[in-house]
């Protein structure tokens, strides 16, 4: 046998006895966990900077739908609007976010709290399903209100983007409506 | 009147004053000369030939003694001959003198001296006789001895002597007279001589001050007419001299309007060959204005059809960009539905998972929709922008070939026109060339009348030299004339 040959059969024999121990190898290993499954998120536009929020808090998606106005002094209630054979009030995002009030109206709107709350922003980005995460990103302590954490989304225009926290919105406004609302029963 | 003689007169009258004075003066001279040599012709022809006679006749009278003494001696007859001889001489003599004396004294003289010698002559004939006999020499001695002999001998030489004494005495008194009239003829001589100079200084002055006088002013004339003419000559000189350097100036500058005549002819044709050529070019040029004029037409209508094209692809872009608005909401409404079943699936829990596939299925093809859509719309918008790019540029290029047409007309009109002008303009230039060719012509006629007068002008040069030469030895010369016939006006003209 030539020498080339000799080392030809080293080498295989070598390869092999790696192949055979990782084989054993992976039998001792625990199996690994299931993957966590991949959460959806809104990802809307307001005030031009891009915002997300969970799809499970939010109850619908609604565009050009009439809003009454209510005569009234609060400047981010906006007015009434049917959605679903529902009445819910219509409140600026953008100025419960903080940005300035401004002509045009907005045209989208998303339902949050059951329907309870109607928030409109200037449009939507579409559907996030992002990978589960190892732990929350906290929003900046400078950040806008309403917002609880950073979501990064791996969109090199954004690659993360503060999430909404729609129950903050509705309590900031019960708060607000304390003395005057009820309780809606749940459907 | 003797102011009004001329120069010739003068002078003549001058000559004539001083050769009458020489010839009065010579008559003098002659005079006395004649008288002088008539008084020492005498002299010499009677006086000193009577002298010589008698030194002669002692001569003859010693040559006789001498041969009577050496026949005596010697006995020889040839001295017998010799004796003879000299009494035949010894009386020529004697009737010479008794010829030529002009006087009785003198004559009685030559008588005495004649009877003397032949008394001597008596006497010594025998002493002879007795030699010839044979006698001793004693006896012929003491015979020649004898006191006669002596005596008659002496009478002889007294007599001789006294007629030598008074012949000299008498030619000493005749020189003396002729001593006295050549002092007197010297001294006539000499005055007329004196005279004469002085006369002729006289004449002379008078002459020569009147001449000078005259000729001075006339010379002083001749001088300040010499002076002017100089003067003048100088000017002429001068304006000679600076009509030459103008003449060589206009002979360059002619030289150079020639050349420069030539070079315009040249230049006129070819202008002319060149506006020939323009002309057809631009007869040329007419024809390709009309075709582009006609190319510019069509391109004109093209353009037209192709802005109408585009304007109706405007019009279906916009159809479509209103299709695709439907559609875009469409996609948009289907998403949200999507989202909205999707919401309504998760809250559906287990039982709206396979709605919540649907809703994504639908929600993908949204998305695929919405994609599209922009796409197409942003396909659309780049239609449409091309499209109003390009109409635009249609209307900018139809614009411009509005313009591009009108300044064909323009420059189909402006063509003609400059074939027109060309046209003149080549009539014009064939003229300028015949112009210029006559003129390089006349330059070059005026080129040689002007070597001419310049050769002219040279030798007026030349010639005015040398009459400022001439005029100026003409003004010294009338110096060198006024010098000589008054020497102090010059002086104190110098001064």
């Amino acid at each position: 046998m030539t020498p080339d040959a000799t080392q030809t059969q080293t080498q295989t024999h070598s390869h092999a006895a790696q192949l055979r121990a990782a084989f054993d190898r992976g039998f001792t290993l625990a199996p690994p966990a299931a993957p966590a499954a991949p959460e959806d998120f809104l990802a809307i536009r307001v005030g031009g900077d891009p915002y997300v929020l969970r799809l499970r808090q939010v109850d619908g998606v609604f565009t050009d739908k009439p809003v009454v106005a209510l005569p009234g002094q609060a400047p981010d209630l906006l007015g009434l609007a049917s959605f679903r054979g529902l009445l819910a009030p219509v409140y600026d995002l953008g100025m419960l976010l903080g940005y300035p009030a401004q002509t045009q109206p907005r045209r989208w709107l998303l339902t949050v709290g059951h329907t309870q709350l109607a928030l409109a922003f200037d449009g939507l980005d579409g559907l996030l399903r992002l990978p589960a995460r190892p732990g929350p990103t906290a929003a900046p302590a400078d950040a806008r209100p309403h917002l609880a954490e950073l979501i990064p989304t791996g969109s090199p225009h954004a690659p993360q983007c503060p999430l909404i926290n729609p129950a903050s919105v509705l309590a900031t406004i019960e708060q607000r409506i304390s003395p005057f609302s009820h309780p809606r029963s749940n459907p | 009147m003797i102011q009004h003689w001329t120069f010739g007169q003068k002078i003549a009258a001058g000559f004539a004053i001083v050769i009458a004075l020489s010839i009065l003066a010579g008559t003098l001279s002659v005079y006395a000369l004649r008288s002088v040599v008539a008084s020492k012709d005498r002299i010499l022809s009677v006086n000193t030939q009577l002298l010589l006679d008698a030194e002669r006749l002692n001569g003859m009278r010693d040559e006789q003694l001498a041969a009577v003494r050496a026949f005596l001696l010697t006995g020889d007859q040839s001295y017998v001959q010799q004796m003879e001889t000299a009494q035949r001489e010894i009386g020529v003599i004697i009737a010479r003198l008794r010829q030529n004396t002009g006087t009785a004294e003198g004559t009685q003289q030559v008588l005495e001296l004649e009877r003397a010698q032949a008394a001597y002559q008596q006497l010594i004939e025998p002493v002879l006789s007795l030699r010839r006999s044979a006698a001793t020499l004693t006896a012929v001695v003491r015979a020649f001895q004898d006191p006669q002999l002596e005596a008659g001998r002496k009478q002889v030489s007294q007599a001789v002597q006294a007629f030598v004494d008074r012949e000299t005495r008498r030619m000493e008194e005749a020189q003396a007279e002729g001593s006295r009239l050549a002092s007197t003829a010297i001294a006539l001589v000499v005055s007329a001589v004196a005279a004469s100079v002085a006369l002729a200084v006289l004449v002379s002055f008078v002459l020569s001050r009147a001449l000078g006088r005259q000729i001075g002013a006339a010379v002083g004339h001749v001088q300040s007419s010499s002076a002017e003419l100089q003067a003048a000559a100088n000017q002429q000189a001068t304006g000679a001299k600076e009509q030459t350097t103008a003449m060589s100036e206009i002979t360059t500058t002619i030289s150079e309007l020639l050349a420069t005549s030539r070079q315009i002819a040249d230049s006129a044709q070819r202008v002319a060959q060149i506006a020939q050529l323009t002309v057809d070019t631009a007869k040329s040029g007419e024809g390709t204005v009309e075709e582009a004029h006609d190319s510019i037409v069509g391109i004109r209508r093209q353009m037209d059809q192709v802005v109408a094209h585009m304007l109706e692809l405007g019009k279906k872009s916009q159809q479509i960009g209103a299709v695709l608005d439907i559609v875009s909401e469409l996609a948009e409404q289907t998403n949200i539905l999507s989202i909205n079943a999707t919401i309504e699936a998760a809250g559906a829990g287990e039982a709206g998972r396979r709605f919540g596939v649907v809703a994504d299925e639908i929600r993908a093809l949204a998305d695929r929709v919405a994609n599209s859509t922009k796409e197409i719309r942003a396909l659309i918008e780049d239609v449409r922008g091309a499209v109003n790019t390009t109409v635009m540029a249609t209307e900018t290029g139809s614009k411009a070939v509005d313009a591009g047409t009108r300044q064909f007309a323009g420059v189909s009109s402006a063509f003609k026109q400059i074939a027109g002008q060309v046209a003149s303009t080549t009539g014009a230039t064939r003229e300028i060339e015949l112009s210029t060719k006559q003129q390089a012509s006349a330059i070059e006629q005026v080129n040689v009348a002007i070597s001419s007068v310049a050769q002219t002008t040279r030798e007026t040069e030349i010639s005015s030299g040398q009459t400022l030469q001439t005029v100026s030895q003409l003004a010294s010369l009338s110096r060198d004339l006024l010098r000589l016939v008054q020497p102090q006006t010059l002086a104190a003209t110098s001064s």
